[in-house]
């Protein structure tokens, strides 16, 4: 069925896929933790290593280490796979983004993505949104009620990104007329002005807003805000088991970083003398940076503004906006 | 294609499976205790949690899930008609123009009998 030749690239290409974002995630802890230190004029992880640079050893060895507690009331299978869903879903939803421009190494042409189709957006997207069950299996299995408010915040707020998002995507796909994120990315080849972020700034305002919701992040972290429901629906998990519901959020984050900077910001061309490579890295960074950014500077917002913002005002813009791009292309 | 991605789906799955659990086995590493209070409930210090995690949920959560399910499908609707926009037309774009019609005026029925409302 499968040729061993193809088998093999897709074993490596999973493996450095899967081993770098995990490390980047946990990278991104440090980095987040500095960031919003300086934004509060603090030094933040000093101490170990470096510039606090160790920091992020440590916190490892401590997470790997920790004891593995099941509180007395939860359901133990689901309690205990919930965590597995978020950061598994997070990750499998990587097989279809391409990440840099196709490079030859030794011969042979490479493309830096696991798995190219054609409903790559479909695809990420689907995917993405069955890590929802994670938040919620995680919250009704614990048996607490603080746990149990985390789940159905959690649920109703996906949710509604859902519809954001997968109506905000539209205008872009019908401008371009693929769902392949390959063919998204040769669609904006000619520089700066070609990013499909000038011909859709709304979408493009709209799919960024989503992306915050679904990462859980700052100002949309109703979720797990700590002064209202402790933590959420990871409020009884500990240890590993917490620690890979962060890689999920962490790897979720970069795989929406990706996303905007393919669909809105001209992907991985080249830019000027730039190589489109070091592009991508750039635009990535950048949006790390900004959910960082947005985290530090902006309060967080109460679950039913939150409603009110996405089915009330996001949603209808986001239908406006495709009726508009419709009327424009014909 | 879709093999592929099959394939590549399954790989990434099952590695992003063996994570956790060469995590979880870490665990073993760390000493272990155990004491009275370990497995209580969480509840921010109280030795004896108030209330149980039986209680109601207000009916607005499941009433925006249901809404998600019908919204969503539409938007699922929508896909096919968005990749093949030019080759539909303006045939192909009024008669989205009157589902998209429908989908607003079911919008404004939730929005009139309150459903998105939470206060």
């Amino acid at each position: 069925m499968f040729d061993t030749a193809v088998i093999i690239e897709t074993v490596v290409k999973a493996v450095i896929v899967v081993a770098v974002i995990a490390a980047l995630a946990g990278f991104a802890t440090f980095i987040e933790r500095k960031v919003l230190a300086f934004m509060q004029r603090r030094l933040g992880p000093m101490h170990v290593g470096p510039y606090g640079l160790l920091q992020l050893a440590a916190d490892g060895i401590k997470l790997f280490t920790k004891e593995d507690i099941i509180p007395q009331n939860a359901i133990k299978p689901i309690f205990m796979i919930a965590p597995v869903i978020a950061a598994t879903t997070a990750f499998v939803a990587m097989a279809a983004v391409p990440y840099f421009p196709e490079f030859t190494l030794f011969g042979y042409t490479i493309h830096p993505i696991i798995s190219d189709i054609n409903v790559a957006l479909l695809y990420v997207m689907g995917v993405a949104s069955v890590g929802i069950y994670g938040p919620l299996l995680a919250g009704m299995s614990s048996a607490n009620k603080w746990s149990l408010l985390g789940a159905a915040r959690a649920v109703v707020q996906m949710l509604s990104f859902e519809v954001v998002s997968g109506l905000s995507v539209l205008a872009p796909i019908m401008m371009i007329g693929s769902l392949s994120l390959i063919d998204i990315n040769d669609a904006q080849t000619g520089g700066i002005g070609d990013w499909l972020i000038w011909k859709q700034p709304l979408a493009f305002v709209l799919f960024a807003i989503a992306g915050f919701m679904e990462t859980n992040r700052a100002p949309f972290d109703t979720v797990e805000f700590e002064a209202e429901i402790v933590a959420g629906y990871a409020t009884e998990y500990s240890g590993m088991r917490w620690g890979l519901f962060f890689i999920g959020e962490y790897a979720n984050m970069i795989t929406i970083s990706v996303l905007v900077s393919i669909i809105f910001m001209g992907g991985y061309n080249a830019f000027w003398f730039i190589p489109g490579g070091l592009m991508m890295l750039l635009k990535v960074s950048f949006w790390i940076f900004l959910f960082l950014w947005v985290r530090a500077a902006w309060p967080h917002v109460r679950p039913d503004q939150l409603m009110w913002v996405c089915w009330k005002v996001l949603m209808p813009l986001s239908v406006v906006n495709i009726v508009i791009t419709g009327f424009a292309l014909l | 294609m879709s093999e592929n991605l099959f394939l590549a789906s399954c790989i990434v799955a099952f590695l992003t499976l063996f994570l956790p659990l060469l995590f979880l086995a870490s665990a073993r590493l760390g000493p272990r205790s155990e004491t009275k209070n370990k497995h209580m409930l969480y509840e921010s210090g109280i030795s004896s949690p108030i209330g149980t995690s039986e209680g109601r949920m207000s009916a607005k959560f499941y009433l925006i899930a249901i809404l998600f399910v019908l919204f969503d499908v539409e938007i699922i609707f929508m896909f096919p008609w968005a990749l093949n926009l030019r080759e539909l037309g303006f045939l192909g774009l009024f008669e989205m123009l009157t589902f998209i019609l429908l989908l607003a005026a079911g919008l404004w029925y939730v929005y009139r009998i309150k459903a998105l409302s939470w206060q």
